[in-house]
């Protein structure tokens, strides 16, 4: 479909009123067929439904609702972080220090919630949660080094912060039955209540990141950097929120993992960076920048969680899973290569 | 009016701008005609902000005005179509039209529909016929750089600074582009036309400047005055006949590295050359000459291995097809100098000797396993003598020699691969006019030797000088070759912006 219509309206310099009037709008069915098949999202999410499927196929039990369940709350909390990576991929960064925020909220929440308010404790810790995220951002504009480089160090700073302020031994007196851990660690109308957050602030960065200026930038910074600048857009600043954009979601996602769990041991959230990134990349956001997508990343986070428990129904060692998730990587990011290449090609030879 | 007065601009101690001038009138096209390295972009940087003069100031309607950054010029109606273009690949062209200006709903979301009623007007008076909602990646070189224009144009610019504004145009949209902008300055907009397509440029300007080595040596001169023979002299200056081929090149001496010539046929790279032919023989100096995007780089990359022909052959010396990649071309004895040195040519923090010896299809294979770092500080010492390095010792860092003697040590590492076919890409760039000498004593040499060269440079003169015959390409053509008496910068100059070798009528 893209093809004809490309080739359509690049006959040269004679005038072409098709091309004009494609482009001032569009509408009908075909209109809407190209709408819903060029969303980037349908294949991520058919690999989705396959895996699930064939996971279903053998062993009927992971269909159970309660099962399902908890793999969406397992990945609930990936994808929250995992919407901010999208922001931090698209402008060709990547933030390693994330599983690192997301600890030091939990225990900085459990800690803080002895003594006062857990609604309190919880916000102050995402406020922490995304001063940790600009300080990335603001180490890597001070220095003029990569995020990359500037996670690496924050990452281990952050979770030694974690081992420093548990003293190493998991946090005691969570009032666990407060509302806080009743109501946010539970259900709503049948569905987890992180799943309903990852539900609505999904809706919400999908718009900033498509259709504000803020993720117009973003995408810009990553599309062409020299031509951001040239254009006048203040890159390291843009950076800055979305690294403390990055921050504050790794934060919530601690407080409601905290609300979940209702325990906070220094050791929680290990790995968990390489399950953010993956998430983001596997859900179609490319490291090249320039793009990405928010409902990927949370598909992404979906296809890592069923992978994770699809390997215990198979009672394939949990050691593996790690192996697993870093194929399931190269595999996403090479088919997605290929693809774009391929496309590439095409377009180029169409348009002459 | 816009007026630029007395600018100066000092990189470092390198001075581009001397005590330049320039108006702008609304209602006029100014064209700017200059050599590389004359100034005219340095001048153009300054209008647009993009670079601070280091004297002079600049008036717009009667006020002194310094802009910081573009976006100030801009937001004063200066707007700039620049020749390295500002887009952004991974949106599509109705977001690229309005980056930074998208009009907004509610105050946060971007609005789309009014995007594109804003921009109607303006895709159809620049002849934009592509879907807007492309991405603009997938969009031909041309038609950016029609989006480019739309997308200054949006913005309703008071003074529009075109830099090399059709360098990626085809002929017709070319047409397209200077009716755009005939009635743009018939509505009133100044406009500076930066090209090097002098037929363009005389077709089109008003008025034209020409600078020189900084300086504006014709200013504000009315078309009507100026013929495009006179413009070239006008780049040119004085010194345009001095010759410095008379490097001895000693026919049959020793061993001769080829006995069959370089022959490339139907030579086609998409969207770059179309069916090139060349044969280089044993001990020729070959030129190619031509402007960006006329082909020349095309034909180095397809003889080096780095891009893929679409159509035709390169035959080598030794009989063997076209290489394929950039290891197997080197392993086939073609040796590359290029253009940008720091980048491609030398590892730079690395010693004299590592970089010497570290062709992997020459020196290395015959090595062994381990490097011998004895023997390799011997080599390097051995090509230092006889290139006229001047380093303290082959283990220096290449960092420490300057330009020119880094550029010998690029050369040393390719003659120690002993190569059949080598191609020089602007290698005198950057490089002092002494070890620009001496290098022009190691081309023949090298050519003496039977090798085979490849020669293309910014410096028309030299390769007047150095090169036994220019071949010209225009847009991604070969249109003739000059040799002889023929060959001299004039007509290089001439013919590369007009793309005819035809010697120009008496005047």
């Amino acid at each position: 479909m893209a093809d004809s219509s490309a080739s359509l309206e690049t006959t040269g310099n004679a005038p072409s009123p098709e091309g004009g009037a494609r482009s001032s709008g569009s509408s009908g069915v075909a209109a809407v067929a190209r709408k819903v098949f060029s969303i980037e999202e349908l294949g991520t999410a058919l690999a989705l439904a396959a895996l699930v499927a064939f996971i279903g196929a053998f062993h009927g039990d992971f269909l159970q609702s309660d099962v399902l369940l908890s793999t969406v709350r397992t990945a609930g909390f990936v994808a929250i972080a995992a919407y901010g990576m999208v922001f931090l991929l698209a402008m060709t960064e990547i933030d390693l220090s994330v599983g690192g925020i997301y600890a030091v909220s939990i225990i900085l929440a459990a800690k803080w919630m002895s003594s006062m308010d857990p609604y309190l404790a919880a916000l102050l810790a995402i406020g922490v949660a995304s001063l940790m995220g600009a300080a990335n951002g603001v180490l890597a504009s001070l220095f003029r080094i990569p995020v990359l480089i500037v996670s690496l160090g924050t990452f281990s700073m952050y979770r030694g912060l974690v081992t420093v302020i548990s003293d190493g031994k998991p946090v005691e007196n969570i009032p666990i039955d407060t509302s806080y851990f009743t109501q946010l660690g539970n259900d709503w109308l049948g569905f987890p209540v992180v799943g309903w957050f990852v539900i609505g602030i999904g809706i919400v960065l999908t718009i900033v990141f498509t259709k504000t200026r803020f993720g117009a930038m973003v995408r810009a910074v990553g599309s062409n950097h020299r031509a951001a600048e040239f254009s006048g857009i203040p890159a390291g600043r843009i950076r800055i929120y979305a690294l403390m954009l990055t921050g504050g979601l790794c934060g919530l996602a601690g407080v409601l993992s905290l609300a979940y769990f209702q325990g906070a041991d220094p050791t929680i959230g290990v790995g968990f960076e390489l399950q953010v990134i993956a998430a983001a990349i596997i859900g179609g956001t490319a490291v090249t920048g320039g793009s990405g997508t928010v409902p990927g990343a949370l598909l992404g986070a979906l296809i890592v969680a069923v992978i994770n428990s699809g390997l215990i129904f198979f009672s394939v060692n949990s050691n593996w899973t790690n192996f697993v998730t870093g194929a399931v990587i190269i595999l996403a990011v090479g088919t997605d290569a290929l693809v774009r290449r391929r496309r590439a090609e095409r377009a180029l030879r169409v348009s002459v | 009016m816009f007026v630029a007065s007395d600018i100066t601009k000092n990189y470092g101690g390198v001075r581009a701008l001397q005590d330049v001038s320039l108006e702008i009138h609304p209602g006029e096209v100014h064209a700017l005609l200059g050599a590389n390295g004359a100034g005219k972009s340095t001048l153009v940087k300054i209008l647009v902000g993009a670079e601070q003069p280091t004297h002079g100031t600049l008036t717009l309607n009667g006020e002194e005005v310094s802009f910081s950054d573009v976006g100030e010029a801009a937001a004063q109606g200066i707007a700039i179509v620049s020749q390295e273009l500002n887009l952004f690949p991974d949106f599509d062209v109705l977001h690229n039209l309005f980056m930074l200006h998208e009009p907004l709903r509610g105050g946060t979301l971007v609005d789309r529909s009014k995007m594109r009623k804003l921009a109607k007007p303006v895709v159809d008076l620049v002849g934009l016929h592509v879907n807007l909602d492309r991405k603009l990646g997938s969009l031909r070189l041309g038609e950016q750089q029609l989006v480019e224009i739309a997308r200054a144009l949006l913005n309703d610019p008071k003074i529009l600074i075109l830099d090399e504004p059709t360098s990626a145009l085809q002929a017709g949209e070319t047409q397209r582009l200077l009716k755009v902008v005939r009635s743009l300055r018939d509505r009133g907009v100044g406009i500076v036309y930066v090209s090097h397509f002098l037929e363009d440029v005389f077709e089109i300007a008003d008025t034209i400047s020409v600078f020189r080595n900084g300086r504006a040596v014709v200013q504000r001169r009315p078309r009507q005055e100026m013929t495009i023979s006179g413009a070239v002299s006008e780049m040119l200056g004085e010194a345009q006949t001095r010759k410095i081929r008379d490097v001895n090149v000693s026919d049959g001496a020793s061993e001769q590295v080829n006995t069959e010539p370089l022959r490339i046929e139907g030579l086609s790279v998409d969207y770059a050359l179309e069916s090139f032919d060349l044969t280089a023989k044993p001990g020729e100096v070959v030129g190619l000459a031509g402007l960006e995007g006329s082909g020349v780089q095309a034909v180095f990359d397809v003889v080096f291995g780095k891009k893929s022909a679409d159509g035709g052959t390169v035959t080598l010396p030794d009989g063997r097809r076209t290489p394929t990649s950039i290891p197997r071309a080197v392993r086939a004895g073609i040796a590359y100098v290029p253009a940008d040195r720091a980048n491609y040519g030398v590892m730079i923090e690395k010693t004299i000797y590592e970089n010497v010896c570290l062709v992997s299809g020459g020196p290395l294979r015959r090595m062994g396993l381990v490097l011998r770092k004895r023997q390799m500080v011997a080599n390097a010492q051995k090509w230092g003598a006889a290139l006229g390095v001047k380093m303290t010792s082959a283990s220096s860092r290449v960092n420490e020699l300057s330009g020119g003697n880094q550029q010998k040590v690029v050369f040393a590492k390719w003659l120690e691969a002993d190569p059949r076919v080598v191609l020089l890409d602007d290698p005198s760039r950057g490089v002092d006019v002494g070890a620009k000498v001496e290098m022009h004593a190691i081309i023949a040499e090298m050519a003496a030797s039977g090798r085979i060269v490849i020669y293309t440079s910014s410096d028309l003169e030299e390769m007047a000088d150095i090169c036994d015959r220019v071949v010209v390409l225009f847009q991604g053509r070969g249109v003739g070759e000059l040799a002889g008496d023929d060959l001299s910068e004039h007509r290089l100059l001439e013919a590369i912006n007009t793309g005819s070798v035809a010697a120009p009528a008496a005047v």
